[in-house]
């Protein structure tokens, strides 16, 4: 009968898949080491990227503290606003990407005169 | 605010408001009529608490606070806390090309009270090229909401501070009065929530300039202009305009007369503009390297746009290379 057949088959210890087993735990082993691994450095790489914004001169001290901050100190840390009337509420002004922000769409060709125009002031 | 006026646009339909201020040209734009009042008055509390920080010329500015203290660490408003923070990060951007240390540069350069002031000529000589202090030299803690600025410096945010006024008026417009607003504060320009194939804007040499000579929509974000073609006088016998290179201290001698660039916002559109003015000759690809549609107009007149700006629309009177 299949069933005796299967119940033998696990009672017996097949060199082979003894084998497998061993090999199998030895490569858990390995994926746990290397998550730790992963997991220690990207700690430790955060941990100097914080040192060294609150280091740097000409950087800010400062972490995010609430939303809708408008500037942005270096590479990339927003800062929120923190005081002001109910006009400086919203957000606006620089992205607080690490980069210069590039516009959603190219300007447009336009032919007809402009009520405003940009210019040096 | 003063003098001002308002209007409807007869093309677009949209309802305009005119000033003067900070020696420049004002301008709001928005898509309901009926909020043009309130939308200049948000504009002008905006710049009024804008002056009240960062005003070099101001003696009562909280700026000029941090100048009297004369390199010890001051605690400053959250709004001067962003427009620092917004002027460290256009410099750290640019690598210093847009750098708010400036500000002694300036005054050496006789720029040490209001333009309308100096734009008759000041007394004195060219001074001897000497870099600007840097902007790392500026310790900012957002946190505790000080600064810490050497003995000496003295900042000068009106780059990045018109715009970043640009940007934040915008959006409050829109997004109090609900609806599609345009704000230009000097050829600034911060846009938000445009009407469909967006605001029409011109770019000249000179800000307000009716002969512009080609104009785009732009339907979100920011434009910029940066430039010699305005803000200059007699310093003695020498002519000198407003834009320093921090590398020397004196106005920049760039290949360009203007520089026009589109960004994700007013602030960067400004700081990229800035930053091509005074990089000079590497500007076209500093500014294609970084995706940012732009216009420069050599001394010359000659025409280069990079990153998907558009040909001049307006008239064929300058060369294109």
């Amino acid at each position: 009968m299949t069933t005796t057949g299967r119940s033998s088959s696990r009672g017996r210890q097949d060199p082979s898949h003894a084998a497998r087993r061993q090999r199998d735990a030895g490569l858990e082993r390995g994926r746990s080491l290397t998550k730790g691994i992963a997991a220690v450095s990207v700690a430790a790489v955060a941990a100097t990227g914080v040192y060294l914004s609150q280091a740097l001169p000409g950087h800010s001290a400062s972490t995010p503290t609430s939303t809708g901050g408008s500037g942005a100190v270096g590479a990339a840390t927003p800062v929120a606003p923190s005081s002001g009337s109910s006009a400086a509420s919203s957000s606006g002004g620089s992205s607080a990407g690490a980069g210069i922000s590039t516009p959603a769409a190219a300007p447009a060709p336009a032919y007809q005169q402009a009520p405003v125009t940009s210019g040096s002031s | 605010m003063s003098p001002a006026a308002s209007g409807l646009d007869d093309r677009t339909r949209l309802a305009v408001h005119h000033s003067t201020r900070w020696s420049t040209r004002i301008e709001v734009l928005v898509t309901d009529p009926a909020v043009v009042v309130a939308a200049a008055r948000i504009l002008d509390d905006v710049l009024d608490r804008v002056e009240e920080a960062a005003s070099r010329f101001r003696p009562d500015s909280e700026l000029s606070r941090i100048h009297q203290v004369g390199g010890g660490t001051v605690a400053v408003s959250g709004l001067l806390c962003d427009l620092l923070a917004t002027a460290l990060r256009a410099a750290d951007l640019t690598d210093g090309l847009v750098d708010p240390t400036v500000g002694a540069a300036l005054v050496r350069l006789g720029y040490d009270r209001d333009f309308s002031e100096v734009a008759a000529g000041v007394a004195g000589s060219l001074p001897t090229p000497a870099p600007v202090p840097g902007w790392r030299s500026v310790a900012l803690d957002a946190d505790l909401r000080s600064v810490a600025v050497p003995a000496g410096t003295i900042l000068d945010l009106g780059a990045t501070a018109k715009a970043w006024a640009a940007d934040r008026a915008a959006s409050t417009i829109s997004e109090q009065l609900g609806c599609g607003a345009l704000v230009s504060l000097g050829g600034d320009v911060a846009v938000r929530s445009a009407p469909v194939g967006g605001f029409v804007i011109g770019v000249a040499d000179v800000c307000g300039d009716p002969a512009a000579p080609t104009a785009v929509a732009v339907s979100s974000g920011g434009l910029a202009t940066s430039g010699i073609g305005n803000r200059h006088w007699s310093l003695g016998d020498t002519p000198v305009h407003h834009v320093v290179d921090p590398r020397t201290g004196l106005p920049t001698a760039s290949c360009w007369r203007t520089v026009t660039v589109a960004a994700g916002s007013c602030v960067d559109a400004n700081t990229a503009s800035t930053a091509g003015l005074v990089l000079g000759e590497g500007a076209p690809d500093w500014l294609a390297a970084r995706q940012l549609p732009s216009r420069l107009v050599r001394v010359d007149g000659t025409v280069v746009t990079v990153a998907g700006w558009p040909a001049d629309t307006l008239s064929t009177g300058e060369g294109r290379s």
